[in-house]
């Protein structure tokens, strides 16, 4: 029996160790929670874990998506639903920053901790986690097939990395919501994850839609996107070096009207925050991985 | 939450390369309850809100906080980016 239709845990997850995270991040989220119950997954098992003080505007964020009513716990609330698991199988799409450190929190989550953690959930028997932050492939290369690590009887956990040891690509997008249409930087590889998961397909001719398509579509969707907006970005990257050149010389002239010295100075953020990312988008490799792929050819969604 | 789409010539307030900023989705042009009257529109820039008059000028350089949004601007006349969902469909 498929994920969907098995007794499977559904996760949402954004920490973060600032104060409130990044909206492009939550709105991952958002994008991925409109395919969760687009695919037919219920309301009653897809959770939502966001670190973040504005609790409110994170409802109204969630809100773009859904009609359903959903309790948005923090992150560390994870950690303890984990200890009273009632579920058999868990999927886990996890957004946000990453670093050497591991996943980006106010005590950063490292692979060992998130993976002690589902080895000892009680009654979990498979496990598939998604990784779309930075420097992903810190969580490649533990225990992670049943029978490995400190809990012999733990779970099959299949790990997901959307790069290895490189940061992550995201590209701007509007995506269609009910009320309209989004527009965000996204996280590329988990769109494409979820993209899959709202019309599930077979990718390698098994005649079976398991979680190694859903791993073969992300990867190629994002190379893909990279390739086209690395060619695409040249002739902008040489327009915007002079714009920004411009910029930064008419800020730093006081006016003495503050009106028009915040005008200045906030047309300096814009063309400085499109000036990086064209530069950032072209010098960041990205290669998704999988961890345990025996059985993420057997699991079906 | 809502969604509108208006005209850059509405807002001469906000530079064009802003206005680029808003349909790219970096930053975030919205709505949101306040009790100021002046205060018509907020802009987020990364983790700071500047608050905004009729015409989309700055009211002040002091960044805000707790702000809830509900309603998003984009600009009709403006580049917006291709939907990545559809981008590679059929191919």
């Amino acid at each position: 029996m498929g994920l969907i239709q098995s007794r499977t845990k559904w996760v949402l997850f954004l920490s973060s160790s600032e104060p409130d995270p990044e909206d492009r991040h939550i709105h991952d989220l958002v994008h991925g929670l409109m395919c969760l119950e687009s695919a037919g997954i219920s309301p009653n098992d897809i959770f939502i874990y966001v670190d973040g003080a504005n609790r409110q505007n994170i409802r109204n964020l969630f809100s773009i998506a859904t009609i359903n009513q959903y309790v948005i716990a923090s992150t560390d609330t994870f950690f303890l639903d984990l200890r009273d698991n009632r579920h058999e199988n868990l999927v886990m799409f996890v957004t946000g920053h990453g670093s050497e450190a591991g996943i980006d929190a106010v005590v950063p989550i490292t692979p060992y901790m998130l993976m002690n953690a589902l080895k000892a959930a009680p009654g979990l028997d498979k496990v598939v986690v998604y990784l779309g932050q930075c420097y992903a492939g810190v969580f490649n290369y533990v225990n992670a097939g049943r029978g490995r690590g400190r809990d012999q009887n733990g779970p099959d956990v299949i790990l997901i990395g959307a790069t290895n040891l490189h940061e992550s690509l995201s590209s701007s997008t509007q995506e269609q919501f009910p009320n309209g249409n989004l527009h965000w930087v996204a996280n590329l590889f988990l769109l494409h994850v979820f993209r899959w998961i709202s019309a599930p397909h077979d990718i390698d001719g098994d005649g079976l839609n398991t979680i190694m398509d859903s791993y073969k579509y992300a990867g190629i969707g994002s190379n893909k996107h990279n390739k086209l907006s690395k060619t695409n970005s040249f002739g902008q990257m040489v327009d915007t070096h002079i714009m920004h050149k411009q910029a930064v010389q008419v800020a730093s002239v006081r006016t003495g009207v503050p009106q028009v010295d915040s005008q200045n100075q906030l047309r300096l953020m814009a063309v400085r925050s499109q000036y990086y990312n064209l530069l950032s988008v072209n010098y960041v490799h990205q290669e998704c991985w999988i961890l345990n792929s025996y059985p993420a050819q057997q699991i079906e969604i | 939450m809502k969604f509108t789409s208006i005209r850059s010539t509405e807002l001469p307030g906000i530079d064009i390369s802003v206005k680029e900023c808003v349909n790219a989705g970096q930053w975030f042009l919205f709505k949101a309850n306040t009790s100021d009257a002046q205060v018509c529109f907020f802009l987020k820039v990364e983790k700071d809100i500047f608050a905004l008059d009729q015409q989309g000028a700055p009211l002040t350089h002091f960044p805000l906080e707790n702000i809830e949004m509900n309603e998003f601007i984009y600009f009709d006349d403006l580049p917006k980016p291709i939907s990545l969902s559809n981008q590679f469909a059929g191919k």
